[in-house]
């Protein structure tokens, strides 16, 4: 027994020295390597309604940094025809194109000249095809951004897709605009003016990718998720999503698939391991350059839908409310100033011409 | 035990009782600090039996020499045991019995001390007084750690000086057992990992990577029956029921012939036989997993079976996680063994094996899989004449896979697998110094067609059906092991492996000039039957080793192997559902070569083993995969995929402590695992064309395991292990697209992540009612709870444009189980 007393001892000492053995968790990581920077990024959309066409020319910077535009390319639009029509620059790497649209059957190239280099893409034609979009909402409390329940905003469209056998492949782009009155402090002028109200606008999760391969399916009605969003004082006053729904090429849709897959890698076990997504775009003499980015043309179709402060269940803070005798200085800077509320989001005063509500 | 003569007489046999001195156990290496507490604790006393044989030859003349011949079982039921080794006088003169079981000795007339000694098993001491020719049968017992001894006899542990191969790893259940596993259930994969040279993608990955070589490139047997799908739960958990399981082999260095098709290791399982005198089994209850086992004699002394069952109880552990997803998700799994064995004769038998595996694992509605594996085989054993053996075996397998996507929208399954059926006649011929080793095998793999159908009658999925490949693999083999005298032994042999892809099937044409893809496809040709492509190649196989001073040995290998089935897959690791993809016109065959080395050299009477070995490999038209690769119901699967060179090197260090209160191993492994494709395209080359590290390159690896003997059949184990973190492709920058950020990644596996470490123990005592046989099994995997890092993905912070690297680990808390045995039977 005195043995076993001895070793049992001993045993506890052993395993003592695991416990001494470094234990640590780690969750984020910041692997350091080797930045490409200078590579050129060109992004454009060319639609086939009257809006205004952008191509975005930038250059990749150091890993963690927004890339850096590049404003001074001379960037054109080509025909299959011959013809040329030239993008302006109105600063930060992006360039527009107005009273031009693309005419569905039709084939469109982009160039891009910099620094004596030329950039040119492969013709795309514009598809034919376009689906229904019938949108509607939903506010619920379930999880989004963490395990636990949240108020979150829905958007869903019931798509009917043209009864046809031709191949129709689909993207949608989903855009929240909603209006900000800003606080009127009686006061500040005489008579006061009202101050004019912030109509800001912003993508709504940005790295959702919403696609669909209508081509090896015989569906032609589906009900599909197209954004979701946190409830927040943004719904105090009428809340406006825009779907832009683009039938694009088979080719665009691959590359899109690709940058789903980028953006989507959680590094699981079932994960596609990551690569970099090259596009259609091309220096003309050294096709070896990395050229990031892709020129897309689209037939679109445009739909939207709001929401008024009685359809949300939840209850809503107006952060700007007056009162007659609290301080002007202690108001919220967005209660003050549509860019401080903005945050960087784009915004006007102006209505858009589509904002109509009952 | 029995002895049998044939003109000679058993004399009785009384038994003695010798004692073995106290040993003090002393700091070996200062390698590690961690070592030391091998020697905390004194071997105690062992007692060993000696049973006295005499063989006389009566009338006839006498001689100076006589033979001493028999067969090797294990006890219980009654199958032969190979490899092993006879002591004769104290000293090993490299005697091993044959793969029957049979052994032949040579001994000068007299009185010797014969221990016939198998790693896992009781070694039997004889003392023999020999004055004529005898045959000496010998029936060897697993080793009982349920006695009340403290000290813990591994046997052969001389194996690593004397056995005549580099790079094999053999291992008994017994010693599984005593590794902690997850979900606490002995695995063969898990000891395996544990090992020098042997490692994984990570946890929950399937498959093992051994030597640098990739999953698929290791030949996995069920009693020399090939079985493709060989994991559960994602890779935690080989199929192998350990219940069922005698020992296995691996061969990681040079691969006798009689094994092929692999380019870089062969693993051959063995499953036990059921016993033929005595009805018994257990019933396992676990936290996990439970299991079921009955074996007995159906005609007593001639028929036994064996049936292993094993029932997975996991899914009540992933309702409790926090993660919604992970409640949602579902895993199933089970897999039975049936095992027959009918004795005709002492010269004939025949093995009926059946193992049958399934596996069912849904992550949420996002996605799952089902595979199930069926493996059949019949095994005929046949003594012709005392010097010459044949064994024949036929086998049937059949592997499923499903992959479904349970999303709102167009639900959908893939179904693909293959079936495949194998043959193969080995004969052995034993001579006096020379045991030669002749048959040939062959395989014909037949792949199922691969379906893309909507999951629900509401999916609007189009079904889609993709012909797969068939193909027939042979080789007829010979080798010879040699045995010139006590300090020199050599293995030599050659494998002529041939590969036919027969018809039906379409092979694409492309353009010339260009990288082959769905684009430049100008034609097809169908052919309806017969030959489309054929590979073949010699495949010579040698080892060699010297002892000296009868503790140390210098043993070396060479051999070449040809691979013609492999798996296709564009996730991140090894997954149960690869793909598995035969050789094509397009899909050149691998072709490795696999030189090793090493030292070996045992201390203090074989108590302390030791070994330092070297490897280097080179593989050529190994396969790897194009960016974002589109494997699934693709027609025309070359356009997915490159092939390239695969180079393999490192060194390997074992220490391992054999007998005693404490024992176990502690094993060191640097090893390189590198590709470059060799494609005349730059546009279509990984990394341009450079070398780059493999998925699975973790160039440091160490793992420690103890089995602390407390007496009264309880052990308390440990298992530490450490690696290098693996490769990852990480970003180079990022930019946006339409708004979207996208994060740019830079050459593939550029980066690593973080360094993985674990901890297990387990706990095993007998149970808690006195008259039962009962057990418990207490375990702990990753005892610290460390999340070790699988992978990284990239991630926006916020609104920021930042993308921040963030790991992902897939078990990251420590999983505890405990599990219940009650046996019955004698």
């Amino acid at each position: 027994m005195i043995k076993n007393h001895n070793i049992s001892f001993r045993f506890l000492l052993v395993f003592l020295l695991y416990l001494l053995l470094p234990v640590s968790c780690i969750d984020k990581l910041d692997f350091v390597g080797e930045t490409k920077e200078g590579q050129l990024v060109i992004y454009g959309l060319f639609t086939d309604i009257n809006e205004r066409q952008v191509v975005n020319v930038s250059q990749t910077t150091a890993t963690g940094l927004a890339p850096k535009g590049v404003p001074n390319a001379q960037v054109s639009l080509l025909t299959s025809s011959g013809g040329k029509h030239r993008y302006f620059s109105i600063g930060n790497g992006d360039y527009e194109l107005y009273g031009v649209f693309a005419v569905e059957g039709q084939s469109y190239a982009l160039e891009v000249v910099l620094d004596d280099e030329v950039y040119l893409s492969k013709y795309e034609t514009v598809p034919t095809l376009v689906a229904e979009d019938v949108l509607s909402f939903a506010f619920v409390n379930e999880p989004f951004r963490s395990e636990a329940p949240e108020s979150v905003f829905t958007v869903y469209s019931e798509t009917t897709l043209p009864a046809t056998r031709d191949p129709i492949y689909l993207r949608w782009a989903v855009e929240e605009t909603y209006i900000w009155p800003l606080v009127y402090l009686p006061g500040t002028g005489f008579p006061p003016p009202v101050p004019p109200p912030c109509f800001i606008s912003d993508v709504i999760e940005p790295n959702r990718l919403n696609l669909f391969d209508g081509s090896g399916t015989s569906t032609r009605r589906t009900k599909l998720v197209l954004a979701k969003r946190m409830v927040d004082n943004s719904f105090l006053y009428p809340f406006f999503v825009s779907v832009k729904q683009l039938s694009i090429n088979r080719e665009a849709y691959e590359y899109w698939e690709k940058i789903k897959i980028v953006i989507n890698n959680q590094g699981s076990l079932f994960d596609i391991p990551p690569a970099p997504v090259f596009g259609n775009i091309a220096n003309v003499e050294d096709p070896n350059e990395t050229v990031l980015g892709y020129f897309e043309v689209a037939k679109t179709k445009v739909t939207r839908i709001y929401t008024l402060r009685a359809d949300v269940p939840f209850y809503l803070v107006d952060p700007c409310q007056f009162f007659p005798n609290k301080p002007d200085d202690s108001y919220a800077a967005e209660c003050k100033s549509c860019n401080a509320r903005a945050q960087g989001r784009r915004w006007t005063n102006d209505a858009p011409d589509w904002w109509k509500f009952d | 035990m029995k002895a049998k003569s044939q003109n000679i007489f058993l004399n009785q046999i009384h038994k003695s009782h010798l004692a073995k001195r106290n040993s003090i156990n002393r700091v070996f290496l200062a390698l590690s600090f961690v070592i030391l507490y091998f020697s905390l604790i004194p071997n105690l006393q062992a007692q060993t039996e000696f049973i006295e044989v005499k063989f006389e030859q009566g009338d006839l003349q006498k001689r100076a020499q006589y033979f001493v011949t028999g067969k090797v079982t294990q006890l219980g039921n009654g199958e032969p045991l190979s490899g092993v080794s006879i002591h004769i006088d104290g000293f090993f003169a490299g005697n091993n019995t044959d793969r029957i079981g049979q052994y032949v000795i040579s001994l000068d007339s007299g009185r010797h001390r014969i221990v016939f000694r198998q790693f896992g098993k009781r070694p039997v001491h004889y003392l023999i007084e020999l004055y004529g020719d005898g045959q000496l049968d010998v029936g060897l017992a697993n080793l009982d750690f349920e006695l009340e001894a403290f000290t813990v006899e591994a046997d052969e542990k001389d194996r690593n000086i004397r056995s005549p191969i580099t790079g094999v790893t053999k291992m008994d259940i017994n010693d599984i057992k005593l590794v902690p596993a997850f979900m606490g259930e002995p695995d063969v994969f898990n000891v395996l990992q544990s090992m020098p040279g042997v490692t994984s993608v990570g946890e929950g990955s399937a498959g093992m990577n051994i030597r640098g070589g990739q999953a698929d490139q290791n030949l996995i047997m069920m009693n020399e029956t090939i079985v493709l799908s060989n994991s559960h739960a994602l890779g935690f958990l080989s199929s192998f029921n350990g219940d069922a399981l005698q020992n296995f082999t691996l061969y990681k260095g040079a691969v006798p012939s009689y094994f092929g098709g692999r380019s870089s290791s062969a693993l051959n399982i063995e499953m036990r036989k059921g016993d033929k005198e005595n009805w018994k089994g257990s019933v396992s209850l676990g936290t996990a997993l439970s299991k079921v086992l009955v074996e007995g004699p159906i005609v007593p002394e001639k028929t036994s079976m064996i049936f292993a069952s094993r029932l997975s109880n996991a899914n009540w552990l992933l309702d409790r996680a926090k993660e919604v997803d992970v409640q949602n998700s579902k895993i199933n799994f089970h897999d039975i063994y049936l095992g027959i064995n009918h004795r005709f004769s002492e010269k004939n038998n025949l093995d009926f094996n059946l193992l049958n595996t399934g596996d069912y694992f849904r992550f949420s509605n996002q996605f799952g899989f089902d595979w199930n594996n069926l493996v059949g085989s019949l095994t005929s054993r046949n003594l012709l004449t005392d010097d010459l053996s044949l064994v024949g075996m036929v086998a049937y397998g059949s592997f499923n896979n499903g992959f479904f996507e349970p999303s709102t929208v167009d639900p959908s399954k893939i179904e693909n697998g293959l079936y495949y059926f194998q043959g193969k006649i080995t004969g052995l011929l034993t001579l006096e110094k020379v045991d030669i080793n002749f048959g040939a095998e062959a395989i014909q793999y037949h792949m199922r067609p691969e379906f893309l159908n909507p999951l629900t009658p509401e999916s609007g999925i189009v079904a889609k059906t993709v012909q797969k490949e068939r193909g027939m693999e042979y080789a007829p083999f010979v080798s010879a092991d040699w045995n010139p005298n006590e300090s020199l032994s050599f293995s030599g042999g050659i494998r002529y492996s041939n590969y036919v892809q027969q018809g039906p099937d379409s092979i694409f044409r492309y353009q010339e000039g260009i990288p082959i893809s769905r684009l430049t496809i100008i034609g097809v040709d169908f052919v309806e039957s017969g030959k489309i492509v054929k590979y073949n190649g010699f495949e010579p196989r040698f080892s060699f080793r010297w002892t000296f001073d009868k503790v140390n040995s210098i043993k070396g290998g060479y051999s070449v192997m040809n691979q013609y089935l492999q798996t296709i897959s564009n996730a991140t690791g090894p997954t149960p559902i690869d793909l598995w993809q035969l050789s094509t016109t397009y899909i050149k065959p691998q072709r490795s070569h696999n030189a090793s080395l090493g030292f070996f050299r045992n201390f203090k009477e074989d108590e302390w083993s030791t070994s330092l070995e070297g490897f280097y490999r080179t593989t050529a038209n190994q396969l790897e995969y194009r960016d974002f690769a589109d494997l699934f119901v693709n027609p025309h699967i070359e356009t997915e995929l490159i092939q390239g060179e695969g180079l393999a090197y490192g060194a390997e260090l074992l220490i391992q402590k054999n007998s005693g209160g404490i024992t176990g191993w502690l094993a060191y492994t640097f090893s390189r695992s590198l590709i470059r494709t060799t494609s005349e395209f730059p546009e279509i080359q990984v990394n341009q064309g450079n070398w780059f590290a493999t998925n699975f390159d973790k160039p440091h690896n160490i793992s420690l395991v103890t089995n602390f003997h407390i007496g009264r059949g309880r052990t308390f184990n440990t298992n530490v292990n450490f690696s290098s973190g693996r490769p990852v492709t990480g970003l180079s920058s990022n930019y946006a697209v339409g708004g979207i950020f996208v994060p740019n990644f830079g050459n593939r596996n550029e980066f690593r992540i973080p360094n993985y470490f674990r901890i297990d123990f387990s706990y095993l005592t007998n149970g808690f009612v006195r008259k039962w046989n009962d057990k418990i099994n207490f375990s702990v995997y990753n005892l610290t709870g460390r999340r070790n890092a699988y992978s990284v993905f990239f991630q926006r912070e916020g609104r920021t444009p930042r993308l921040v690297p963030y790991q992902i680990s897939i078990l990251g808390s420590a999983f505890p189980s405990l599990t219940y045995t009650v046996a019955f039977g004698k």
